[in-house]
């Protein structure tokens, strides 16, 4: 069981690796690269899936909570991209991206 | 002897003779289970491959700021393979206790491919064949993830692709839908999956 400590730590730990996986998602649309990092993606959601679930039960404080969403806004404008580099987004995470208040239209007049 | 068993007793002898690397390359590709002898082959050839010593990898947005070799890594260094890999699971993921070396996750990721009990599974991602070595290995000390360690090997590279703790498990990898062809060359002995 982790301590307190460690937890916050670790939620540290994956907020970094799901941004940085986010960073990297449009570079890869761009220019494939001879590694593991398309087999490593559903990692990566697992953790963001573990992420959203302690923002869910109020486990995390507000400042990482409100960083989680971001990124769920992100990965809700990338997830075309998802698709393209077929890259699977569980069920759950899809779910919560349909909870987040529809992007703002921008009217041309 | 029936014909079927004839075929594939002609096909082990003719697989025997070929160096390790194109013997396990004939072999996934054949989609037949391994003789006893040519698996132990196997096994040896995968736990001694390693990661490619001559293959750079591009350093991700995660690494950056990491020490390495007395320098500070810059997102798009290159660095090579076995150093990207420990850098980002047991630097960064924090996969592995702190303090882990370079040298014992290598060690650990061989004990793994070399243990009795791990599942061996073929499949083939992404247009490539792979073997997933997948064992419960627990460590002492804090770490972030799950107990077991898939090291991953790539058939036409001949060296291993990766080295990590999935977060869900065997699970992971066997649900990943994009996975075709899999098949076990050993069973897991856990129910895991």
């Amino acid at each position: 069981m982790a301590t307190e400590t460690s937890l916050k730590r670790y939620i540290g730990i994956d907020l970094r690796v799901v941004a940085s996986a986010l960073v990297e998602l449009p570079l890869r649309a761009e220019e494939p690269e001879e590694d593991d990092w398309s087999d490593l993606w559903p990692d990566v959601m697992a953790r963001f899936g573990w992420l959203v679930d302690l923002a869910n039960q109020g486990q995390i404080e507000a400042e990482e909570a409100a960083k989680c969403r971001e990124l769920l806004l992100t990965l809700r404008r990338l997830l075309p991209l998802t698709e393209q580099l077929d890259l699977p987004v569980p069920d759950s995470i899809l779910a919560e991206i349909g909870k987040l208040p529809a992007e703002a239209v921008r009217e041309v007049t | 002897m029936g014909n079927e068993q004839s075929n594939r007793s002609r096909e082990i002898s003719r697989w025997s003779r070929l160096p390790d690397k194109e013997m396990i390359a004939a072999l996934v590709r054949s989609r037949a289970q391994p003789s006893p002898e040519l698996l132990a082959r196997l096994v040896r050839h995968v736990a001694q491959a390693g990661f490619d010593p001559g293959k750079l990898e591009r350093a991700t947005d995660e690494l950056e700021g990491l020490a390495w070799r007395a320098m500070a890594l810059r997102r798009g260094d290159r660095i090579p393979s076995a150093d990207r890999h420990y850098l980002k699971h047991v630097g960064v993921h924090q996969e592995w206790p702190v303090g882990t070396t370079l040298q014992e996750y290598l060690e650990t990721a061989r004990r793994v491919v070399l243990h009795s009990e791990a599942g061996i599974m073929a499949s083939l991602f992404g247009g490539t064949w792979r073997l997933s070595f997948l064992l419960e290995a627990p460590v002492v000390g804090a770490h972030h993830g799950s107990a077991w360690v898939v090291v991953e090997y790539q058939v036409a590279l001949g060296h291993w692709w990766s080295v990590y703790r999935p977060w869900n498990g065997p699970a992971q990898l066997v649900q990943d839908k994009r996975r075709e062809e899999v098949r076990w060359l050993r069973r897991l002995v856990s129910s895991a999956t």
